[in-house]
């Protein structure tokens, strides 16, 4: 599901003027955005965490090839879904 | 380690960006959580442009980042890729370094760096008799190297008798010194190939290299001490060695 049908479902929701949305849900991308950059870990309740982990480097082994490559160090973002949104998505 | 931001403090942040009231701000963030939630619950995949996408799999909520947040949180490693190592590589060498592997450093440093070591080591390949020159062959020597050292150490340990074979000895361990301090370059050397800063190597491996120049110092003021001490004690039998007759020196002692 793409962002715009996303928002107008937001729309209904939150009792928000539509055409504030778009502007507000990019300043929030944006604002986890830098955050996650900042190193720091976001927590919505009952959704979840987003949380940026630091992989070491580390060597891989190609199974077809054989061949073992040092992989460089990377900062992924982990997500953590929270209490609620796991019961909402396994009663589903 | 992480700080964690709370749904209250990024709400705050939001309003001062957007112009709105925390309230609304608080309202629009959980409103805006909640309506990902109810389509993740009718097993529908959100995807949040600059965030990611949250897919459902068996009652498991997958997240993916987007490409875009991936890279820009990336933006500290971008200069590096993945290296492919050679069959004979020596894997405990990257254990010892993992230790003290420091990640931020940049990469164009550390070649710099290891361009000045190598071009410092090439004069002292010259000077050794082992010449290393291939990077795969550095690992076995420089493992090898220090063997020598603790071999002299070891020959030290029992005290000598003469005088003549403890400056013999003395004058070894001072012509080991030399190759202890040749050692650092050595090590440095390796973390060229391997995300380490350097600099850490260095001043550990420079160190490491005092410490041996300190215990061989040790050992031989030990030593010496030692050999004084029992030619001290065994002077009456060592005369008799010295002087062309024992009856002699008996004799002028007897005197």
């Amino acid at each position: 599901m793409a962002t715009n049908p996303f928002i107008t479902q937001l729309a209904e929701t939150s009792g928000i003027a539509p055409e504030r949305l778009p502007g507000l849900s990019e300043a929030l991308i944006s604002l986890i955005t830098t955050l996650l950059t900042e190193n720091k870990s976001i927590a919505i309740p009952g959704f979840g965490t987003f949380e940026p982990r630091k992989e070491m480097e580390r060597i891989v082994v190609n199974a077809e090839t054989g061949k073992r490559s040092l992989v460089p160090p990377a900062i992924t973002v982990c997500f953590t879904p929270g209490s609620r949104l796991k019961k909402a998505v396994a009663n589903s | 380690m992480n700080k964690v931001t709370t749904l209250n403090l990024i709400a705050e942040k939001l309003a001062a960006k957007a112009n709105i009231s925390t309230e609304e701000a608080t309202r629009f963030v959980s409103a805006y959580f909640a309506s990902a939630e109810t389509l993740l619950s009718k097993g529908r995949s959100v995807s949040i442009d600059g965030l990611g996408t949250f897919s459902t799999s068996g009652g498991i909520v997958t997240f993916t980042p987007d490409p875009a947040l991936a890279e820009l949180l990336n933006e500290p490693f971008a200069m590096f890729s993945s290296v492919p190592l050679d069959d004979d590589f020596d894997f405990s060498l990257i254990e010892e370094e993992e230790a003290s592997a420091s990640t931020e450093e940049n990469k164009e440093t550390e070649k710099v760096t290891q361009e000045t070591v190598e071009a410092e080591t090439v004069s002292e390949e010259a000077v050794e008799t082992e010449t290393v020159s291939d990077e795969t062959v550095v690992p076995k020597t420089s493992t090898g190297e220090p063997a020598p050292v603790e071999d002299n150490r070891r020959r030290v340990g029992p005290p000598p008798f003469s005088r003549e074979r403890f400056s013999a000895l003395s004058a070894e361990i001072s012509e080991a010194k030399p190759s202890v301090n040749e050692m650092p370059e050595v090590n440095v050397k390796l973390s060229g190939n391997i995300y380490v800063s350097s600099a850490d190597e260095e001043t550990e491996s420079k160190n490491t290299a005092k410490n041996y120049v300190i215990r061989i110092i040790i050992v031989a003021v030990i030593s010496l001490i030692l050999g004084i001490c029992i030619g001290y004690c065994a002077r009456d039998s060592i005369s008799g060695f010295i002087g062309t007759d024992s009856n002699v020196t008996e004799q002028i002692t007897e005197k």
